[in-house]
């Protein structure tokens, strides 16, 4: 188990490592003159946990992304939550009844949502729910409300209105994907000796479905959700930009406009350090799900089970 | 186990509830600019984005009228004593935020300081001193006769010079000014102004509340509180204001005009404005553009109306000069220019019939349809044989680029910081001169001795009708020598919801005097 987790930091950090690279090569060609001299300067500024000062707001990068961070993760959050209250109903409908008419529409649906480019729905979705019926708003974050040190939009009306439109947008990137993943699996599962069995004994459809199919449905979203949560941060650079969202990607495209090189490179780290602390946390929550896939038990038991 | 957990959820459902509460909206104004001011320093960065926060939370002694008339705020009346001279009586009794009576060494010690500012020292530069006469008189004094003197009252906005005094808790003194910094004054407002900063937040939003103690209590204005989110992206700022989330946005793009015209419930206000976009010919880098004849050639290539008519969609005016109507240099015949056959053959005159190729470069996000516009040109240029390699680029990085004067042909925009002739010259077809600061943004390196006679001429000349023959002279030969290409003046839009009147407090300067908006 030790040597498990060992070689996983292990790889973090020079994955980390490739990521400062890269973030060092953009400060340098934005800004060449701001920040440390070389490389082996900013690495040691890295390591000190030193990011470097925003050439515009004169004050550690890190710092100004941190403070932009609550908002990304509740449009995050909130995406992710719409998704798994939409994808899961939605998947194990279409598995179950895949000719009725309403599971055909939803497929059809998808179809559309894979094919259209987030700035595309978004911009339709701003148009016909605050626009035209004028149900919600159009940007930004509502009045927020500070709990503990943190800014929450989630404890107002008026934010959680907020919260929607650009939620829903960014839920449109994935659901089509996890729809179709959930309905997949299901046919499997369903398809499988363990459910004929269920039937064969007379369990009731609900509890063959929910318990025995959906449950044993529902592992390798656990491993597509760790591995989207980098596709959602890189299509919340869009949403939050297409609805002002005050977020860490809006932060990063501001920082662009303006070429404060420190900032955006200081963004690229942090990106990549959030993509990669999601990475080992799906690994670990493989493993309460299924013991046998923790990290630390792959070596052991793949033998046998394969 | 059970039993807890209901009463957890129903603490947190307390919570949830207690936590939401609903705003009032007492005759609130929520707005919305692309950017939020940077500073809240009048002193700090010479931008439209400062003129319009320094109306809100400071007054200046004089302003512009909606007739393009100077009219009296903090200074009651004012009167000539030289040509070196004028005397400004003070209104008493206007408090500042802080409180404080404002008196005449307030005045003494803004224009002092406004004169370190690296922005504005040019502009403050003819100033010799601020006499303190009383403490409701004070005559403001000039190193030569200087015509521009009450032009040049309408910027100083006066500040609270006991609270910007001492230093703050980074033993920084509260008077600094840094550009782009971090300083007191950046931060900290004590003003005369309507209004004073509730809340700010850089970049978020800017929350303003009516100040109690104004001294304009003649003012028609009843906005108790103002809110102001940048949005950057246009077509994010005109669906707000459509679905209702907003009662007044700027700018507005052309191709949103239509839309919110016809929408009912919203007003679109527009306005012709004084900021001339142009293009410069870098005579510096290349010999061909030295050739006058090929500078006209360029000019008379360049259809300004079709500019107009397509690309802006009728929303600006053509531009043969650098002043637009209204100003003292105007001169009505000097058209706009185009005419293919000519431009060909002064090409060949020249000696560049087969033409060349020169280096472009605009930006992509500071005037409106710059790019656009600079594609057109590209594909204009094209006609008379001159092969154009344009690179666009946000305006960041584009500034930081002009300097260095890189490329054949530079876009760029200008609006007089006096609302006068002279200072479209000074500043953009002087001869360079860095100690003095004129011809700081002459990109093409144009020097006509002639031209800065005339100008220099014009800054002493304090009879109007005989300056205004020298601003116009400056035209012409500006003209004549197609020293730049002039392409259009910008026109300034505005839209609101009905019910918020705009109208009465917009200027040409565009900025809006929010202290006597009236919105029901």
């Amino acid at each position: 188990m030790i040597d498990a987790i060992v070689s996983r930091g292990l790889q973090t950090l020079v994955v980390l490592w490739l990521i400062s690279l890269v973030s060092y090569w953009v400060q340098v060609t934005v800004t060449p003159l701001a920040g440390p001299a070389t490389y082996g300067d900013y690495l040691a500024a890295l390591v000190r946990g030193d990011l470097g000062e925003s050439l515009f707001y004169k004050a550690p990068a890190l710092d100004i992304i941190l403070e932009k961070f609550p908002a990304t993760l509740e449009l995050v959050l909130g995406t992710g939550l719409l998704i798994g209250l939409v994808a899961v109903p939605a998947g194990v409908f279409t598995a179950l009844a895949p000719r009725h008419w309403l599971a055909r529409a939803i497929m059809a649906i998808s179809l559309l949502g894979i094919s259209l480019p987030v700035f595309l729905s978004g911009t339709l979705l701003v148009y016909w729910f605050a626009v035209e019926l004028n149900w919600l708003p159009v940007f930004g974050r509502g009045p927020v409300v500070w709990f503990g040190g943190w800014p929450t939009g989630l404890f107002s009306v008026a934010g959680l209105q907020h919260l929607l439109l650009p939620c829903s947008a960014l839920a449109l990137t994935l659901l089509p994907l996890f729809i179709r993943l959930i309905r997949a699996e299901m046919l499997i599962v369903l398809a499988s000796k363990h459910v004929l069995y269920a039937r064969a004994m007379g369990l009731a459809p609900w509890r063959i479905w929910l318990r025995y199919g959906l449950r044993n449905a529902l592992l390798p979203l656990v491993t597509m959700s760790g591995l989207q949560f980098g596709t959602l941060m890189a299509y919340a650079l869009v949403v939050e930009n297409l609805f002002q969202w005050p977020g860490m990607g809006f932060l990063f495209m501001e920082a662009v406009t303006r070429s404060d090189g420190p900032l955006m490179a200081a963004y690229i780290l942090v990106a990549g350090g959030i993509f990669l602390f999601t990475n080992i946390i799906t690994d670990l929550i493989y493993g309460l799900v299924d013991p046998r896939l923790a990290p630390w038990n792959r070596d052991k038991v793949s033998h046998e089970s394969i | 186990m059970l039993s807890n957990h209901r009463h957890y959820w129903r603490i947190l459902l307390l919570a949830w509830l207690l936590l939401c509460s609903g705003t009032s909206r007492a005759n609130q104004l929520h707005m919305a600019y692309d950017a939020d001011p940077v500073s809240l320093d009048p002193y700090e960065i010479l931008s439209g984005g400062t003129l319009q926060m320094a109306h809100l939370l400071f007054d200046p002694l004089l302003r512009w009228n909606l007739d393009h008339q100077l009219e009296s705020r903090l200074a009651t009346s004012w009167q000539r004593l030289s040509d070196r001279a004028v005397r400004f009586n003070l209104r008493p009794g206007v408090l500042f935020h802080s409180g404080r009576e404002m008196t005449a060494l307030d005045i003494k010690w803004t224009l002092q300081r406004a004169k370190t500012s690296t922005d504005f020292k040019a502009l403050f530069a003819p100033f010799n001193n601020a006499r303190v006469v009383d403490k409701y008189t004070v005559d403001l004094i000039t190193e030569r006769p200087y015509p521009l003197l009450l032009n040049m009252a309408t910027y100083l906005f006066v500040m609270d010079s006991q609270f910007y005094s001492g230093f703050d808790s980074r033993q920084k003194a509260k008077d600094a000014i840094e550009k782009h910094g971090n300083s007191f004054a950046s931060t900290h407002v004590s003003g005369t102004g309507p209004f004073v900063v509730s809340k700010r937040q850089q970049g978020v939003s800017l929350e303003l509340q009516r100040y109690a103690n104004y001294w304009d209590q003649a003012s028609p204005g009843n906005v108790d509180a103002i809110r102001l989110t940048p949005i950057k992206d246009s077509s994010t700022r005109t669906a707000a204001l459509l679905a209702g989330d907003l009662d007044l946005i700027a700018p507005v793009p052309p191709i949103d005009h239509y839309r919110i015209a016809k929408q009912a419930g919203l007003k679109l206000y527009t306005r012709s404005g004084a900021r001339l976009i142009t293009l410069q010919l870098n005579q510096q880098k290349r010999p061909e553009l030295r050739d006058q004849r090929v500078r006209q050639a360029i000019v008379y290539a360049i259809n300004n109306r079709a500019i107009v008519g397509k690309l802006m969609r009728g929303f600006a005016t053509p531009a043969g000069q650098q002043s637009p109507p209204g100003y003292a240099g105007h001169v009505a015949e000097l058209e706009p220019r185009f005419d293919l056959q000519k431009a060909r053959r002064l090409m060949a005159e020249a000696g560049y019939e087969s033409g060349f190729a020169v280096s472009m470069i605009a930006p992509n996000n500071r005037y409106v349809n710059d790019a656009k516009i600079a594609r057109a040109v590209t594909s204009m240029l094209a006609k008379i044989n001159i092969q154009v390699d344009l690179v666009t680029m946000p305006k960041a990085q584009y500034w930081q680029q002009f300097d260095q004067r890189p490329a054949d042909i530079m876009m760029l925009g200008w609006h007089s910081d006096t609302e006068d002739s002279a200072n479209f010259t000074e500043f953009l077809a002087m001869c360079r001169d860095d100690d003095s600061g004129f011809g700081r943004y002459n990109g093409g390196g144009y020097c006509n001795p002639e031209v800065d006679r005339l100008i220099m001429a014009s800054a002493t000349e304090t009879n109007a009708q005989r300056r205004a023959m020298l601003l116009q002279q400056v035209e012409r030969i500006l003209y004549q020598d197609a020293a730049f290409v002039p392409l259009h003046w910008q026109n300034l839009a505005w839209a609101v919801r009905h019910g918020v009147n705009i109208e009465a407090v917009m200027t040409d300067s565009n900025v809006p005097y929010l202290g006597d908006l009236v919105i029901q």
